[in-house]
């Protein structure tokens, strides 16, 4: 069991809490960061902002080999979260549920659902995964 | 006063036949079963549907006073619902919580509390339940177990989308049918406990009503451990209402199908304007109570998927599926 990991990304996983550079901007999330890994500002000044529980995918990968207690294809994507407030979006990394090969593609919206992402021992730890809105599912 | 401003249900995307399940076992069932996926539970579940209803209703998270949750199948003797729905939604740290359990009553247990604090702190209360009723291949209650999740918020006052004119409660002490953690239920002797328990529990919890009974009541909801049960329950409430209930569409789904079917009423007497009035009962363990509902007539629209459109957003899995998804250490399911 490793409860301080888990404890101290507790804003990201269940928050979207993410951090915004006040030197350019940039968003870094989940990882709460000391250098801009954009305009190596260091130390660097963040500031915590919310993003929206929504996104368009940029990329993706199905991973098709698997240790066997997953499931597969598992979708991976990255996507661009828009923030609640003005300001970049971040480009997050994430899981997708529920979703079929053939219901993404660049540019495909997806919604940010909080979900158990794993199970440490008994106790399930959670954070967002990624899909379709309901109802648009294939 | 005691109204429900804002309401939201959450029903998983894949769904199972029962002739499907029965099939396995060669037996005929109709209807279908929610079927959780693998990275849902609980906690997940719970929160979409309080999710849904603080971003329906008027009051603001800061305002929320209390949160309390009912269930029947939390896996869990120490983790809580509440307290980690309550952190996922950002309340304040404030937030008193409590986790309801042990009869199919929890959701009309957790009502009276809610109601209480409401009226005794002038707060609002976050009411959420869930369920995903255990399944164990080859057992009687596989081919009906189903899952979901339901949420209100109450506030002092009135408006909102509904009125709780009254609650009335019959505690017994009367226990039949019963079940112990991840495990089938033993149901002893289902007429008996009808004509010992449910009969007189039902018409005992509706006598205590304060307020006579509308001649307007036009609908009831019925949440019972089984559909025998249920029924039983609707006829000491009155044939002549008209039944709202999620039952044929997800399957048992313990205490949450109380606030489900609760909140599929509000959402469609909002739709069609119809009949005012609602008694919802619950009959579990111990005893019955039954709430009267003063529905609203106001037609606003609301924010996120009504539980009508969850229920008709779904896709089938297979039998395999089914049990694969099941399978989680964190819901103690076991899908052998």
């Amino acid at each position: 069991m490793n409860g301080p990991r888990y404890h101290r990304t507790r804003p990201q996983d269940q928050h979207l809490v993410a951090f915004e550079c006040r030197s350019c901007g940039w968003v870094s999330f989940p990882e709460h960061v000391q250098i801009c890994k954009r305009c190596a500002e260091t130390p660097a000044a963040f500031e915590e902002v919310i993003l929206q529980p929504r996104g368009v995918v940029q990329t993706f990968v199905a991973q098709e080999y698997l240790p066997e207690e997953f499931e597969v294809p598992q979708l991976l994507a990255i996507v661009d979260m828009p923030q609640e407030a003005e300001g970049e979006p971040a480009r997050v990394y994430g899981l997708l549920t529920e979703t079929e090969l053939a219901d993404v593609d660049i540019g495909t919206e997806v919604v940010a659902r909080f979900r158990r992402m794993f199970t440490d021992g008994d106790r399930g730890v959670y954070g967002f995964k990624f899909s379709r809105p309901r109802g648009e599912e294939r | 006063m005691v109204a429900i401003d804002g309401c939201g249900g959450y029903v998983p995307l894949y769904r199972i036949e029962r002739e499907t399940v029965a099939a396995q076992h060669g037996e005929t069932a109709t209807g279908e079963n929610a079927v959780p996926f693998h990275d849902e539970d609980h906690v997940t579940m719970a929160s979409d549907a309080a999710e849904t209803a603080l971003s329906r209703s008027s009051v603001d998270r800061g305002e929320i006073g209390a949160v309390y949750s009912a269930s029947v199948t939390d896996p869990y003797a120490e983790h809580g619902i509440s307290a980690p729905v309550s952190f996922r939604l950002g309340l304040p740290g404030s937030v008193r919580t409590g986790d309801f359990r042990g009869s199919h009553r929890a959701g009309t247990d957790s009502l009276s509390a809610a109601m209480a604090f409401v009226a005794d702190r002038g707060s609002a209360v976050l009411m959420v339940a869930v369920d995903i009723v255990p399944v164990h291949s080859g057992s009687g209650d596989e081919i009906s177990a189903g899952a979901g999740a339901g949420a209100v918020v109450l506030r002092p006052g009135d408006g909102g989308d509904a009125v709780i004119s009254d609650l009335g409660v019959a505690t017994t002490g009367f226990v039949e049918r019963h079940r112990t953690h991840a495990s089938s239920p033993v149901d002893g002797d289902p007429s008996f406990e009808i004509e010992a328990g449910v009969r007189p529990a039902t018409a005992s919890a509706l006598d205590s009503c304060e307020t006579p009974r509308s001649a307007e009541a036009g609908h009831a909801i019925a949440c019972a451990p089984t559909p025998r049960i249920g029924g039983a329950v609707l006829d000491e409430l009155g044939t002549e209402l008209e039944t709202v209930s999620t039952y044929d569409r997800i399957g048992k789904a313990g205490v949450a199908s109380f606030l489900l079917d609760v909140t599929m009423l509000l959402e469609d007497e909002r739709a069609t304007g119809a009949d005012r009035t609602a008694l919802a009962a619950a009959y579990g363990a111990g005893g019955a109570a039954v709430v009267s509902l003063d529905l609203a007539t106001n037609q606003e629209s609301r924010e996120g998927a009504t539980v009508s459109e969850l229920l008709d957003h779904k896709q089938y899995v297979t039998y395999a599926k089914h049990l694969e998804y099941r399978r989680s250490p964190a819901t103690g399911v076991t899908a052998e």
